[in-house]
């Protein structure tokens, strides 16, 4: 509405910038104002405009920010835009208004004009400047005051809490009274990427859940990506926060238009509230991750009245959330470690386990050597070798590699040995000697009896264990040292390489039927060989040929079949041979997959 | 290369799975959740069509296996065009005898 000059002179007499002026000039002044007017939530210019005019705000508020920091709320006899007029830089901050606002403009021509002609108005200005610096310089002393006297300690304080609700909590409460505010919320980021509500107060209702209140917080988490869009959830004030890590600090949320606050208008119907000012920060961690959110709702005055966060409050509450912050992080980098100490020693306990399913000395018939060599790619292993003497004359091998690596392989291998070993033996105990012709014989025996270990393994494991969709390649030979005779089951597993005394290879044992625990119901062929004086079998799991150099190239079986070509005194320099020009090829980085050698040479007569 | 997974039901209750690229640990899950979309919509059988997938780790050939565990028994696995690599894991560790390998799909 147009304002008449008489009534322009009346509002211009209160301002700060006229105190002085005499009522002849602020008619004249007068007759150069426009009317303007806002409605709530529109913008008076922003930040980086050319500053050219001021207003004298009449009625209603305004806030100043830059980005999301709120710099001040203005209102009636309040003047906007004079810094900019008088040094000619752009706008420094975007005003806003809060609601239905009147203003009076003077434009820069006018207003220079004034400033040259009228010392009383100068001396106005300077008036008003010099009030704002001194309200600065003591916002400045308050921060500094808050920064040495309680966030400093406090941070101390903090990083001593061991207890994560007692810590949280704490946080919470410092964070309320430093605002003076009624009711506040602490947010922790979970690892599935919630925000989960921590702990809940609001002393005017009596409210207290979670942290250590015992007490349960009715609401569910809230996801920061949307499910449905797989976008980020940016609806909420909280989310918002935790996604970009920027404060927001709003006066009204019943006028705030950018986020969805159906939840906490809810909490006010039901409980008879009403939420105002909020003030929501992030708790970084200084590695540039939002941990978690701290929100405050309803800044009051001494009075107890609601006003909005200032400026101030909004740096003090983000400097305190920044301490707590780390505090959050050194206390849960040290439950990690405790969970990772605990699983350390678990581990160390597997491995000791499963080094104790290791054979810890071969049998070495007489006329025979055997070698092996095991290299696990992390403390467990999925691959096994075994070796052991079935009765007085037979020896009983095995090479396997499970499907996996880690503890649930190493779990799995234990398993596989134990049942091929006590299977193995259940086929001596059934079979009397006088049964026993030849191990080729004892082992056709068994199978017709249903007592063929791998078969048993295999249906065993294929039953039992099927849940885990694991599956174990395999090769078993019973060897007859005293002529050379090999009866073998390869359940899926690389076919072993047999080779004469120059390197030559005599034949590859090819699988007889399908990896272990692959299905049910497998009746396993029986492979056979001989091993003449001379020759040597030589075993392996994938993790030979499927070595990777660090430009992730493979050793190949071809390089491995190159290497075992050349002949060597005995089975254990033809091993290190191996894994020499395997450590080669790595350069020694960390085998991405488990490497496990057998060799079996019948020697020479 | 990367490995993608798409899925199809056929008019006979197949569901046909198409994979491209290179199935290792890393990838696993996600065929593995192909499989159990198809198990729930009960398909009557499994197309796994592999003309386009160049390499198959041992966690690939576990979801085979849980496949075949998940579907029942009585579904047939129809394993189509594997080749080079992919085939040679299957036949070297026996899968291919629990379930059908063609070069293109006919249901028996």
């Amino acid at each position: 509405m147009l304002s008449t000059i008489a009534e322009r002179v009346d509002f211009l007499k209160h301002s700060l910038l006229f105190s002085d002026t005499s009522p002849e000039i602020l008619e004249e002044i007068a007759s150069k104002l426009d009317d303007v007017e806002f409605q709530a939530d529109e913008i008076i210019f922003k930040s980086g405009d050319p500053g050219d005019c001021l207003y004298f705000i009449k009625d209603g508020e305004v806030k100043l920010y830059n980005d999301d920091r709120n710099i001040a709320h203005l209102g009636a006899y309040d003047i906007i835009g004079e810094m900019a007029l008088l040094d000619s830089s752009p706008q420094m901050a975007t005003v806003t208004s809060i609601e239905k606002t009147s203003l009076l403009r003077l434009d820069r021509a006018s207003f220079d004009k004034l400033i040259h002609e009228r010392i009383e108005v100068a001396q106005g200005i300077i008036h008003i400047l010099s009030n704002r610096l001194r309200l600065q310089d003591q916002e400045l002393d308050e921060t500094r005051n808050s920064l040495e006297k309680v966030i400093l300690p406090l941070g101390i304080a903090l990083s001593t809490e061991k207890n994560l609700d007692r810590l949280v909590e704490r946080i919470l409460l410092e964070a309320k009274k430093l605002c003076n505010a009624d009711a506040g919320t602490m947010y922790l980021i979970t690892p599935e990427k919630q925000l989960k509500f921590s702990i809940m107060i609001t002393d005017s209702l009596n409210i207290a859940l979670g942290g250590t209140t015992g007490e349960e917080i009715p609401f569910a988490p809230i996801p920061l990506i949307d499910e449905k869009t797989g976008q980020l959830n940016n609806h909420n004030v909280s989310t918002y926060v935790a996604n970009t890590g920027r404060s927001i600090n709003i006066p009204d949320i019943y006028h705030a238009k950018d986020f969805d606050f159906s939840g906490t208008m809810a909490f006010d119907q039901r409980t008879g509230y009403r939420s105002t000012s909020s003030l929501t920060v992030p708790l970084d961690n200084h590695l540039g991750e939002v941990i978690g959110v701290l929100q405050l709702f309803n800044a009051q005055d001494l009075t107890k009245k609601i006003i909005p966060f200032s400026a101030y409050q909004q740096l003090v509450v983000e400097s305190l959330a920044s301490q707590a912050a780390v505090s959050l992080n050194t206390q849960e980098l040290l439950r990690r470690q405790e969970i990772l100490v605990k699983i350390e020693r678990d581990v160390q306990v597997a491995r000791q386990i499963q080094v104790d399913f290791l054979p810890d000395v071969l049998p070495q018939p007489k006329g025979w050597e055997i070698v092996s060599y095991f290299q696990p790619a992390r403390q467990v292993a999925g691959d096994f070798y075994d070796a052991f003497m079935i009765d007085e004359r037979r020896v009983g091998f095995v090479i396997a590699d499970v499907c996996d690596k880690g503890v649930g392989a190493a779990l799995f291998m234990a398993l596989t040995r134990s049942l091929i070993r006590a299977f193995s033996w259940i086929n001596k105990l059934s079979l009397s000697d006088n049964q026993v012709t030849s191990p080729v014989s004892q082992m056709l025996d068994c199978i017709e009896l249903g007592l063929d270990p791998v078969g048993l393994t295999n249906e065993y494991i294929a039953l039992t264990h099927s849940k885990m969709s694991m599956f174990v390649t395999l090769f078993f030979g019973m060897l007859d040292p005293e002529i050379g005779q090999l009866t073998y089951v390869n359940a899926g597993h690389n076919p072993p390489v047999l080779l004469d005394s120059t390197g030559k290879v005599k034949a590859r044992l090819t699988l007889t039927g399908p990896a272990v625990g692959l299905m049910p119901n497998i009746t396993y062929t029986i492979g056979q060989s001989t091993i003449e004086p001379g020759d040597t079998l030589f075993l392996f799991t994938d993790g030979v040929p499927e070595s990777h150099n660090p430009e992730s190239k493979l050793f190949t079986e071809k390089r491995m079949l190159d290497l075992l070509s050349k002949p060597t005194p005995s089975c254990a320099v033809l091993l290190t041979n191996i894994v020499n020009e395997l450590d080669d090829f790595t350069s020694n980085i960390n085998p991405f997959d488990d490497v496990t050698m057998l060799a079996l040479r019948r020697k020479l007569e | 290369m990367a490995f993608t997974v798409t899925s199809k039901m056929l008019a006979n209750g197949a569901a046909e799975l198409s994979l491209f690229g290179e199935l290792d640990a890393s990838v696993a899950n996600e065929f593995k959740m192909a499989v159990e979309k198809a198990a729930a919509d009960n398909a009557k059988q499994l197309i796994l069509n592999m003309k386009d997938l160049e390499f198959m780790s041992s966690a690939g050939l576990r979801v085979l296996v849980f496949a075949k565990q998940k579907m029942g028994y009585d579904v047939d696995i129809y394993v189509i065009a594997a080749q080079g690599p992919v085939r040679d894991t299957i036949e070297m560790t026996g899968f291919h005898h629990s379930v059908i390998m063609q070069d293109a799909y006919s249901a028996l």
